[in-house]
């Protein structure tokens, strides 16, 4: 008897951890739940610019500033 | 021990003395050379600025006359591009374009209602200053991050020329505010704007970077060689 126990046991283990490994839980199945932790369109998180400060930002003030900024992104235009 | 007291007092206050001191017999002679130094210098700046009143003063007479040239059709009936913009920068920033006036940029562009979309959502940019004004124009354009680089690759080529766009006008309303305060000549701000908006309006064609940038460098260089106060 104990050993029908343990074998139960071990049973149930083995399923569980399957299960577990398997990433069974209930927004993979619902499918569109999956999305809900996929970063936006364009890598974006959802975080407003205005949360971001303007430290991270460029200097504008001058003519000069505004030319090497232009310069520093030309080359993205494609 | 008083006696010790006494030499290291007097030694002090000769060292006092000597320190407070300036030292030169003639102190009243550099005084004098200081105050001809003063005078000799005071011509020069007067020379200069004598100068830049009369660049001034020119740069006025010179608005005067285009608004003259212009009065009788006016700054939109007029057939060329540069002189249009001569006559609205030589108006000044009380100049109102008429209502559904379309900007000479988007004029040139296939698209005109996106760039006067564009134009419209960075308008209220220029007020501001450094990098709250870097800011406007990215949240303007759309973006949520600081920098370009950080934006997805397939969008980024977009919000690129979106955004030297925006730089472009800033250097356009840069040149606006140095004719306004005749610290530019009108004909020389007039290539500058005219060549702008050659720029803007490759950009918004879809022009790439071995186009573009060439264009840069020439505005550049017309920038550098063109004579403003204080800039």
């Amino acid at each position: 008897m104990s050993k029908l126990i343990w074998i139960i046991v071990v049973i149930v283990l083995i399923v569980g951890g399957f299960f577990l490994f398997s990433g069974g839980d209930d927004d993979a199945e619902v499918g569109s739940g999956g999305d809900i932790d996929q970063p936006l369109d364009g890598g974006d998180t959802g975080e407003s610019i205005d949360d971001i400060p303007e430290s991270e930002f460029s200097n504008l003030d001058t003519s000069d500033d505004v030319f090497d900024e232009i310069d520093n992104v030309i080359d993205e235009i494609g | 021990m008083f006696f010790a007291l006494a030499l290291l007092v007097v030694f002090s206050i000769g060292v006092y003395a000597a320190g407070s001191s300036t030292g030169n017999p003639d102190s009243v002679i550099d005084s004098d050379d200081d105050a001809s130094n003063v005078a000799d210098s005071a011509p020069a700046a007067n020379d200069v600025a004598s100068e830049r009143a009369t660049r001034k003063a020119a740069h006025v007479r010179r608005k005067t006359a285009i608004k003259e040239q212009y009065s009788d059709v006016g700054c939109e009936n007029v057939d060329s591009r540069k002189e249009r913009i001569k006559c609205r920068l030589a108006e000044g920033e009380g100049y109102g374009a008429p209502s559904g006036n379309i900007p000479e940029a988007c004029r040139l562009s296939d698209n005109s209602g996106k760039c006067v979309a564009l134009y419209s959502s960075l308008k209220n940019c220029y007020d501001l200053e450094g990098k709250t004004k870097d800011k406007c124009f990215k949240r303007a354009i759309g973006l949520r991050k600081a920098r370009l680089s950080d934006v997805a690759p397939d969008e980024r080529p977009q919000k690129v020329r979106d955004y030297v766009i925006a730089l472009l006008y800033d250097l356009q309303e840069k040149v606006e505010k140095f004719v306004d305060a005749d610290k530019v000549d009108p004909d020389d701000a007039a290539d500058i704007v005219d060549k702008i908006v050659e720029i803007k309006g490759l950009i918004l064609n879809g022009e790439g970077r071995d186009i573009v940038k060439p264009a840069m460098q020439d505005l550049r260089s017309l920038w550098r060689s063109t004579s403003i106060e204080n800039e």
